[in-house]
């Protein structure tokens, strides 16, 4: 998945003004890109993120970490990213209620980026953040459950988990690895079984036929 | 006494006299797949041991877990399946499949782990649900694997709610 949807905005506040912010959402530009992420943040895409670093109205994109840094300073406003609001995450509720065996398109870190926000920049939210975080608590039940439903569906060499984002991916993986291990395991045995079967069975075929077991499985 | 040393075993279950033919021992798998496999020939004689090559030492008997009887069961509901005295079961089915080959046996065994770990997935979200009526029967009837992943599932599920309960500090 793309980063750009896990990218967010900062507003910076000038030296002077202190508390209040300088820009709202409405004087965003996109400014000068000062990019602080490494290799990895970079790769996880949680980091970069758009800050207002000139004087009045600047963005800069910098790290997620960076940037709830300077907000426990209180140094920069926050700008919550499109998807965090609640008219957009409504939409992919319904969506989730209406296509029952889909999983709705979300940034592939969701969970951990509205939660950062949510502790650190409530008060940058546009709509209010209670009713975010119920939302997104809506959300993941009802993920979870069509997650867990595929579970029935589970077999020795194959998995499908389009459209889930990497946590929820990472809270079933213990249960899925150990399951899908197990019955792979099981099923492997029967090849051990085949592979020492084909030279024999070709020597042998008309004299055994079918009853290539009889010699030490013998019911009673 | 030592548990895999065969003269121990042998000891305990035929005490004072030799094991005569067809006689009925408990052996470990690994031993018992040995002895079921090997023939007893003449090694000089290439011809005999050919034909010689259906007498082994024993004949594995099935087991009481792979009996129709079992096996039945675990198709009408593999939920209420019991396999806590069994321990290992689904390692003996790897093993047992090992030796025989037996697609229908796995498959029967595949759909039953996959009904169970649904059923142990839901019990395992749930936080503190899973000691309760009916509940408490299938945890108890859990084998070793089993019981293991749900402790594995049951952690996963609890930190990620934790995560998102924690406050910032």
């Amino acid at each position: 998945m793309s980063s750009d949807l896990s990218r967010y905005r900062t507003v910076s506040r000038t030296q002077a003004g202190g508390r209040e912010p300088i820009c709202g959402r409405s004087m965003m530009c996109s400014g000068g890109r000062c990019d602080f992420s490494s290799g990895t943040s970079r790769r996880t895409g949680l980091v970069s993120t758009y800050c207002l670093g000139d004087k009045k109205s600047r963005g800069e994109q910098i790290p997620l970490w960076l940037a709830t840094l300077l907000k426990k300073q209180e140094k920069c406003n926050i700008v919550v990213p499109e998807w965090l609001s609640v008219e957009y995450l409504r939409v992919r509720y319904d969506e989730e209620i209406k296509y029952p065996s889909k999983f709705s398109n979300l940034p592939w870190h969701w969970l951990p980026i509205a939660k950062k926000l949510l502790d650190y920049a409530s008060d940058d939210f546009i709509d209010p953040p209670h009713e975010i975080r119920s939302l997104l608590q809506d959300l993941r039940e009802v993920r979870l459950v069509k997650a867990r439903k595929g579970i029935r569906e589970l077999n020795h060499v194959y998995i499908q988990l389009d459209g889930l984002s990497l946590m929820e991916i990472n809270e079933m993986r213990p249960f899925i690895l150990e399951v899908m291990d197990q019955l792979r395991k099981m099923n492997d045995s029967l090849k051990v079984k085949a592979e020492e079967e084909t030279p024999r069975q070709a020597a042998a075929q008309m004299d055994r036929d079918d009853e290539s077991d009889d010699d030490i499985y013998q019911k009673e | 006494m030592s548990y895999y040393d065969i003269d121990d075993i042998l000891a305990d279950s035929q005490p004072g006299s030799p094991i005569k033919e067809n006689v009925r021992l408990e052996l470990p798998i690994w031993l018992a797949e040995i002895l079921a496999i090997c023939s007893i020939s003449n090694s000089s004689d290439y011809e005999e041991n050919d034909q010689d090559r259906e007498t082994t030492f024993l004949k594995l008997l099935e087991p009481e877990f792979f009996s129709p009887v079992f096996l039945n069961f675990i198709k009408s509901d593999a939920l209420r399946l019991n396999l806590n005295p069994y321990m290992f079961y689904y390692r003996i089915v790897t093993k047992w499949s090992n030796m025989f080959g037996d697609a229908e046996l796995v498959e029967l065994i595949s759909k039953a782990l996959v009904d169970r770990a649904c059923e142990l997935n839901d019990l395992s979200f749930k936080l503190n649900d899973h000691f309760r009526g009916s509940n408490l029967e299938f945890m108890n009837n859990l084998d070793s694997y089993e019981k293991q992943l749900f402790k594995n599932s049951h952690k996963s599920y609890k930190n990620l709610k934790i995560w998102w309960l924690k406050k910032p500090n």
